[in-house]
């Protein structure tokens, strides 16, 4: 059977505080019956889905907003004997995670804190990975394109509310117009843009190996774990 | 499987090759097949700038047709249309040139039906194309009379029902352009159709307009000098009005 390693975006299901957990044991159980039946669940969801649509988008206003010059995404897959995971972006010695906000409300604008510490340890198993020292996790703020916007307003009925959603989906003006004109039928609002410079925000790391540590500790418990349930 | 492998069978002893052998030979070449990379549905497309084209007609063609278009049935409970001016408009909007053709008219029963084609202008391909509807409507009988009573016909109901059966029969063929038409209105759980991605990326490539935004922003010409690598010769134009721009 193959050995288990943990993809690094699911690395902190399994950093806990005390062991494994209930989380890092139900992840175990999940890998397990993938790796077994050759069956993997895809889950599907419209923030998922804007993230893989407009995923180049955000890598270009993370290179014109970052000065990064010309950045390609990494399709290069790394892998050790714990770890596993393919990183967005790797550019001067630097790791870039690209993370699509799906509005607004959910991009961490004002934030001094990473919003969810998950992320933290996905950056951590990339720099191990990668032999890079520095990470940056950039959240992006991208418009909506047009399927997921008319997704979002096909049963709404009220203008008011439909120029709302589209508000909260659109933070261009060039984008807003072409939006307005198609599903606003003349209810009047007050479109503010949102410039390039807002629509990013970073939160940088340093490679620390003492994570690094506790991970590689918590795969092996992983693994442990794996061979109680077989048996 | 097994009705794939019966099929198989019944081919192959119509060929008069031993069938194990003959579904063993399958069964590789079928493995074969699934080693070797196989190109994108995208990379088989000979022109896919063109199908982009076609692709955005579709996009257009399956938006949602804005809210306040949309009718309630006045007799049909939660039954949800698009008037006929409506329809005329996205046609004359979307195709600029179209002329409808009534195929076949008669009657059924105690109504009238009417066949109609629509014609348009495929705007992308320059070519006339077309779409067939049918639409039916009841002949008016007199208050309290049956519908089906065909000796109390109002006056005047054959030359409202004809022209009612050919404006149904005009939206069941603008239907078939899609939901921006009305054709999903009253349906739930329907997909949206969604623009081929892979086709727009194998068209215009997402990297190439990093590039553009990145020449259009650079400020002297260090910073210009470090995209050079990166050029494609559809940005070459611009890379040189660029440079010449700065100092």
């Amino acid at each position: 059977m193959e050995i288990f390693k943990i993809r690094a975006s699911s690395a902190g299901k399994i950093s806990g505080v005390k062991g494994l957990g209930e989380t890092g044991k139900s992840y175990c159980k999940q890998w397990l019956k993938e790796t077994l039946y050759k069956r993997r669940t895809e889950i599907k969801s419209k923030y998922i889905d804007k993230g893989n649509r407009l995923e180049e988008e955000g890598f270009t206003l993370m290179a014109l907003q970052l000065d990064l010059g010309m950045v390609y995404k990494n399709d290069k897959f790394y892998q050790d004997d714990y770890f596993c995971g393919t990183p967005d972006l790797i550019h001067n010695g630097v790791v870039y995670d690209n993370k699509c906000s799906w509005s607004l409300d959910t991009f961490p604008m004002f934030e001094s804190e990473i919003p969810n510490s998950d992320y933290f340890n996905q950056l951590q198993v990339y720099m191990h990975l990668t032999g890079c020292t520095k990470a940056s996790l950039c959240y992006t703020l991208i418009d909506a394109d047009y399927d997921l916007v008319s997704q979002a307003v096909k049963w709404l009925t009220e203008p008011k509310k439909i120029y709302s959603t589209i508000g909260n989906m659109i933070y261009t003006k060039e984008a807003y117009k072409v939006y307005y004109e198609e599903f606003c039928d003349g209810f009047e609002g007050n479109f503010i843009e949102i410039p390039e410079s807002d629509r990013i925000k970073t939160f940088e790391f340093d490679y620390d190996p003492q994570v690094i540590e506790k991970l590689q500790t918590r795969v092996v418990e992983c693994r442990d774990y794996i061979n109680t349930l077989i048996k | 499987m097994s009705t794939f492998i019966n099929q198989k069978n019944i081919a192959y002893s119509l060929m008069g090759v031993d069938t194990l052998t003959a579904y063993a030979f399958f069964i590789m070449s079928d493995l074969e097949l699934h080693q070797k990379k196989l190109p994108t549905l995208q990379e088989l497309y000979s022109d896919p700038e063109g199908l982009v084209k076609t692709d955005a007609l579709q996009v257009i063609l399956n938006g949602q047709p804005p809210v306040s278009w949309i009718k309630m049935h006045p007799f049909i409970k939660g039954y949800k249309y698009l008037p006929i001016d409506k329809i005329e408009y996205l046609l004359k909007r979307i195709f600029k040139n179209y002329r409808i053709e009534v195929l076949r008219e008669g009657s059924s029963f105690n109504g009238v039906y009417v066949v109609v084609r629509v014609h348009y202008l495929n705007p992308i391909s320059g070519l006339w194309d077309f779409h067939d509807g049918i639409g039916a409507a009841q002949l008016q009988t007199a208050s309290g009379k049956s519908a089906a009573d065909l000796a109390n016909i109002n006056n005047g109901a054959l030359s409202m029902a004809y022209p009612l059966a050919k404006t149904v029969a005009i939206k069941d063929a603008c239907d078939h352009f899609g939901t921006t038409f009305g054709s999903d209105l009253n349906r739930k759980d329907t997909l949206t159709f969604t623009s081929d991605d892979k086709l727009h990326m194998v068209a215009k490539n997402k990297e190439e307009d990093r590039m553009q935004k990145l020449i259009e922003k650079a400020q002297d010409r260090e910073t210009l000098e470090t995209l050079k690598t990166h050029l494609t010769e559809n940005l070459q134009n611009q890379f040189d009005t660029k440079w010449k721009s700065l100092k």
